[in-house]
């Protein structure tokens, strides 16, 4: 029992920075979050109170206000996800397979600029990209295809387009990386067995960049969903993001317990398309091997029961085209 | 489709003045082969020497700078990798990791569009073949090496390519399983066929399972030519030298007498080679010496005599010498032989044959005309 | 209620970095406040009793904190009181009242806050709960320096606890080339909204400020709690405004510069700095609207417990001198309620001063927000609202 439980703690001793950073900075900050949602604010000088606990907080989460934001977020998030997803596959893959590895080093960092400036110094750039003053919007009016400025600037259009390049880097690197790492020598393999670019691609490349896709849905997805920063810079009252209504709560309403409430909506949201999603992939891929899947001719094997194999029209005219091959299984060269 | 279906008509390539070079430097020059259909070709080199560059222009996954591929009368040279009716056993197999064993053999006659039922006959057959039946349902990554070698062949047979090529298969395998796999699959192209071409560094494989070997060195053909005639017969010194183990002596022309050389080597040996035998330069096409050229002399191992020396070799095609070194490697004697200050030369002899030769005895060394090979390259 | 500051100088017609600056300064303070509030934590709960004030002692201290709104003092006024001073000011910000309500009343007088500057409305409450500690007037010989028309103010007679640091008022700000029309109150507001510059219409982010469009329009109080009435603003807001709406700003200026937008709900001083950066200052006009607005004055005020009482009395003091008041106007672009100041920005030829300063009919018709118990209504009100704009 004693050596057990100094076992137990020299085990934990040697991993405590990685405990210790998830219980401080993970799971005490959701346990706290957790435990305010049940509390209230009793009055203007106090942000919150414990001294009741309800779950009255989130029956008012569950207003019209806050399920239409909640529907407008969720909208943005997943087509900002699907659309990072979209654009980034084939650059990943053109990154990965095309582009010689010399200068792969370069075009990576060229991802990783953005990065290195502050978001919302980033965002905000996108508020004079899109101004209908902007040089965006005079050069397609100079060359004809807008005939009016562009009218994009805060709305739900602007803050998709916001979120996308904010967060296609992080689509980008998981995804490069599995298919870097799939090699190409299973994409010669493939090549050699007869799949062009195309079918490779589909059967070879993204099947086994998976790991990469989920990565990298799950790094763009939960972020963007809680992201307030580009829906108040970009968008205007159509934009509006779930992720405003929880740091209004904190800041301006200092109403700490719905904004927890509404934090902890969120994230149960998150979780659960996430779960459902994960569901989903998991029956796709089920049936995508079941339609691939190879059936073997059941009981004996042809090879050693040739009379059964025989009597199998398709088989004869196998066999007929390629005797040898029996006779390989039967006489055996080790037989 | 009906073309790769049809039974194992085994290809017959044919490569004209291919030249491949990579950022300036030549991989393969200007090279000529011809390949019989259902032949088992080794190309044989040292690594660098270009085989690899040249199996991987014939399956597609290299363009030739120059030059022209041909499988019978189809022109393969521009043909993209996908669309050559030739397969690849790669050299670490390659297998798809997220398939099991049966879809990974499958893949082939899925990208062809076979029916449904005549992809699982035909992978039930691979399979069978290979005897990796019952492990249809594993993932590769269950499999030993061995094993996942066995599902690479299937993969690839399983398409009945017109031409199986094989880069260096049996790397990763150890030795025992190797020497096994080497009969297996000699025995398979036999069976089926198919024009196998095999790249390997490893000279006993090529010796053990080629119909032909192709000897490159430096992106050149060095000698095409059976197991027997490259071993027996070398084009030249690099061939002589790359197969087997080789005495190189260097000598120079005293006299020719009709073909007939008189040789004296840098320790005054004489040496007599047997006009028109097999080291006869001017048999294989070879520049012939004259007389005051310095020119390399190789003798095998084993084609040496050895004897205890009785007094000064008084005929040619002989030398005394002292025992530096034995050793026993199975069924023969190695000795390492001391002639003068510093030539060393080795000899080989069945083991059988007598009470081995103590080290430090003075013996004499003889050997037949017939054994002996001149070349005038530099080796 | 949330008073906007403008910042930058008349001179500047970079339009780009301007307004990075001023973004920056309006969202990076919810970052650190983000931290500072988690930190804030500690303090919350327990004994509801304040920590007491060190008593001023005549020797300024080293250093001293002031607690503001983002962007709101200029570097030059503070670095001329270290200066005249040694003592280093640091500054943090807030971005609303009941952000700095919450750190003062959380941390019971040990926030280590010296100056704040809180808002009219809200100064009763806060001197109730004992969040602010008296003014110690001797210690402040520049309080004479200020306008009568702005001290003795209702929410603190006597300026027992407070003296004004910046005041302004609502009204709009619209394009003058799609809108033709004159303009002059509430109702023309909502006509414009509703017609030519439907769509392209921004309100403040305010629920007291955009209910008091409606109450204004129907000539109601700005401040009333009838529920009727509230009802009435709320119909008005829903189902005539709100569609209409494009983006609802803390800052209109944004607003304006960016373009695509013709009519916006603007603090006075916002609306000048928007029309400061536009190449054409035609383009745009600002109208102080009737019937009423609303009029907000931001105070300082010192905290209860603070630690450096004697060099909060002196910025407080340096920031009321004629010459930093000045300096203060020009940066923040409103003016600061100390005499003479309308007088000499017209010696100095500030740009567009009747922006800085209402006419007497304006200030007269004024109304100065309360904080009273329909505030809840209207968070709700404005919430629906937000929402319908949205849909």
């Amino acid at each position: 029992m004693t050596s057990r439980f100094r076992k137990f703690l020299g085990d934990s001793a040697l991993s405590f920075p990685t405990w210790a950073y998830m219980l401080f900075f993970f799971a005490l900050p959701v346990a706290l979050v957790m435990w305010y949602s049940f509390g209230f604010k009793p009055d203007q000088f106090t942000t919150h109170s414990m001294e009741q606990l309800s779950l009255g907080r989130y029956r008012e989460v569950v207003s019209p206000t806050f399920l239409s934001v909640f529907t407008a977020t969720l909208r943005i998030s997943i087509v900002g996800t699907l659309a990072c997803l979209v654009i980034a596959v084939p650059f990943a893959y053109w990154l990965a397979v095309k582009v010689p590895p010399g200068r792969r080093g370069l075009l990576l960092a060229l991802v990783l600029v953005p990065f290195w400036t502050n978001f919302l110094v980033r965002t905000l750039g996108w508020q004079i990209i899109l101004s209908p003053d902007g040089f965006v919007s005079e050069a397609l009016q100079g060359i004809g295809l807008l005939g009016s400025p562009l009218d994009i600037l805060y709305s739900r259009a602007a803050v998709q387009i916001g979120v996308i390049y904010n967060y296609l880097p992080l689509m980008i690197l998981p995804l490069f990386v599995a298919m870097d790492s799939a090699g190409v020598q299973l994409r010669e393999a493939s090549a050699d067995l007869g799949a062009g670019k195309w079918r490779t691609f589909f059967q070879v490349t993204l099947p086994l960049a998976t790991p990469g896709v989920v990565s990298g849905c799950l790094l763009v997805f939960i972020p963007l969903t809680g992201d307030y920063i580009t829906a108040s810079v970009l968008g205007g009252a159509n934009g509006t993001m779930i992720g405003q209504l929880v740091a209004n709560q904190f800041q301006n309403a200092q109403n700490w317990a719905l904004g927890s409430a509404m934090a902890v909506v969120l994230m149960l949201f998150t979780l659960a398309v996430v779960v459902v999603t994960a569901l989903l992939a998991l029956v796709v891929k089920a049936i995508i091997r079941y339609v691939g899947r190879v059936e073997l001719p059941t009981g004996q094997h042809a090879g050693t029961d040739a009379g059964t194999a025989a009597d199998l029209p398709e088989g004869s005219r196998v066999r007929q085209a390629e005797p040898a091959v029996s006779g390989t299984t039967t006489g055996g060269p080790h037989a | 489709m009906s073309a790769t279906l049809s039974p194992a008509i085994a290809g017959e390539l044919s490569i004209r003045s291919l030249h491949k070079e990579f950022g300036g430097v030549a991989a393969i020059k200007d090279l000529d082969l011809d390949i019989r259909a259902g032949e088992f070709l080794c190309l044989l080199g040292p690594s660098g020497c270009g085989k690899t560059t040249l199996l991987r222009m014939i399956a597609g996954f290299e363009e030739p700078t120059a030059g022209v591929i041909e499988l019978g009368s189809t022109d393969l040279t521009k043909m993209p990798a996908h669309k050559r009716p030739v397969n690849t056993v790669f050299q670490a197999y390659a297998l798809f990791p997220h398939m099991m064993v049966a879809e990974n053999v499958a893949y082939g006659l899925k990208q062809s569009r076979t029916p449904k039922k005549e992809i699982g006959q035909r992978v039930d057959e691979a399979l069978t073949m290979v005897r990796m039946r019952e492990f249809a349902d594993r993932s590769p990554g269950q499999l030993s090496g061995g094993q996942q070698q066995r599902v690479a062949l299937a993969r690839a047979l399983v398409n009945r390519p017109k031409v199986l090529l094989l880069d260096e298969p049996m790397s990763a395998l150890d030795r025992k399983l190797r020497e096994e796999m080497q009969v297996e699959l000699k025995l398979l192209q036999k069976r089926l066929g198919i024009t196998f071409i095999f790249v390997t560094h490893d000279q006993e494989e090529a010796l053990a399972m080629s119909d032909r070997i192709v000897v490159m060195y430096d992106g050149c053909i060095q000698q095409i030519g059976s197991a027997e005639e490259v071993y027996t017969r070398p084009a030249n010194s690099f061939v002589a030298g790359f197969i087997g183990k080789q005495n190189f002596v260097e000598a120079v022309v005293v006299s020719d007498d009709g073909g007939a050389l008189r040789l004296r080597s840098v320790n005054n040996t004489t040496i007599l080679p047997e006009p028109n035998a097999a080291g006869d330069p001017g048999a294989t096409g070879r520049p012939v010496p004259s007389v005051g050229d310095t020119v390399r002399v190789a003798i095998r191992p084993e084609t040496l005599r050895l004897r205890v020396a009785d007094g000064v070799p008084s005929a040619p095609n002989a030398v005394r010498g002292r025992i530096a070194g034995v050793s026993f490697l199975g069924d023969v004697v190695q000795y390492v032989l001391l002639i003068g200050e510093d030539t060393e030369i080795l000899s080989r002899v069945p083991r059988s044959d007598a009470v081995p030769l103590p080290t430090d005895e003075d013996v004499l060394i003889e050997w037949d005309g017939a054994d002996v090979a001149v070349y005038c390259d530099e080796g | 209620m949330k008073a906007r500051k403008a910042t930058g100088t008349a001179d500047i017609r970079l339009l780009a970095p301007t307004i990075l600056s001023r973004e920056l300064s309006r969202r990076s303070l919810f970052a650190g406040t983000a931290v500072v509030g988690l930190l804030g934590l500690a303090g919350c709960g327990g004994d509801r009793a304040m920590a007491s004030s060190p008593a001023p002692n005549g020797k300024i201290e080293n250093n001293v904190n002031l607690y503001s709104w983002g962007d709101y003092d200029p570097p030059e006024s503070i670095s001329s009181f270290t200066a005249a001073t040694g003592a280093t000011v640091q500054v943090d910000s807030f971005g609303s009242n009941e952000e700095l309500i919450s750190k003062l009343a959380a941390t019971r007088g040990t926030s280590g806050y010296d100056v704040v500057v809180p808002t009219g409305l809200m100064i009763p409450q806060m001197a109730e709960h004992g969040l602010l500690q008296p003014l110690q007037k001797e210690l402040i010989p520049n309080f004479t320096n200020m306008d009568p028309n702005f001290t003795d103010q209702v929410w603190d007679p006597g300026n027992k606890y407070t003296i004004c640091k910046a005041w302004g008022t609502t009204g709009y700000v619209y394009d003058t080339y799609t809108i033709t029309r004159p303009m002059a109150s509430w109702q023309d507001f909502l006509e414009a909204a509703m017609g030519e510059a439907s769509g392209r219409t921004a309100l403040l982010e305010d629920p007291w400020e955009v209910c008091s469009i409606a109450l204004g329009a129907a000539g109601e109080d700005l401040n009333t709690t009838d529920e009727e009435k509230l009802d009435a603003c709320e119909r008005v807001l829903l189902d005539n405004l709100a569609p209409h709406v494009r983006a609802y700003f803390g800052a209109a200026s944004t607003g304006m510069v960016q373009g695509g937008l013709a009519l916006l709900q603007s603090y006075n001083g916002d609306a000048r700095q928007g029309m400061l950066e536009m190449d054409d200052p035609e383009q745009w006009k600002f109208v102080y609207p009737t019937p009423s607005a609303n009029l907000w004055m931001d105070n300082w005020a010192i905290a209860t417990g603070a630690p450096h009482p004697d060099a909060a009395h002196a910025l407080i003091n340096h920031m009321l001198s004629p010459e930093v008041a000045f300096e203060q106007m020009d940066y923040i672009g409103y003016p600061v309620g100390t005499k003479g100041l309308e007088e000499r920005a017209e010696e100095e030829g500030v740009e567009l001063p009747e922006l800085i300063f209402p006419a007497q009919d304006v200030l007269d018709r004024l109304t100065p927000s309360e904080m009273n118990e329909a505030q809840q209504r209207r968070v709700e009100i404005f919430s629906s609202a937000q929402a319908r704009s949205g849909a």
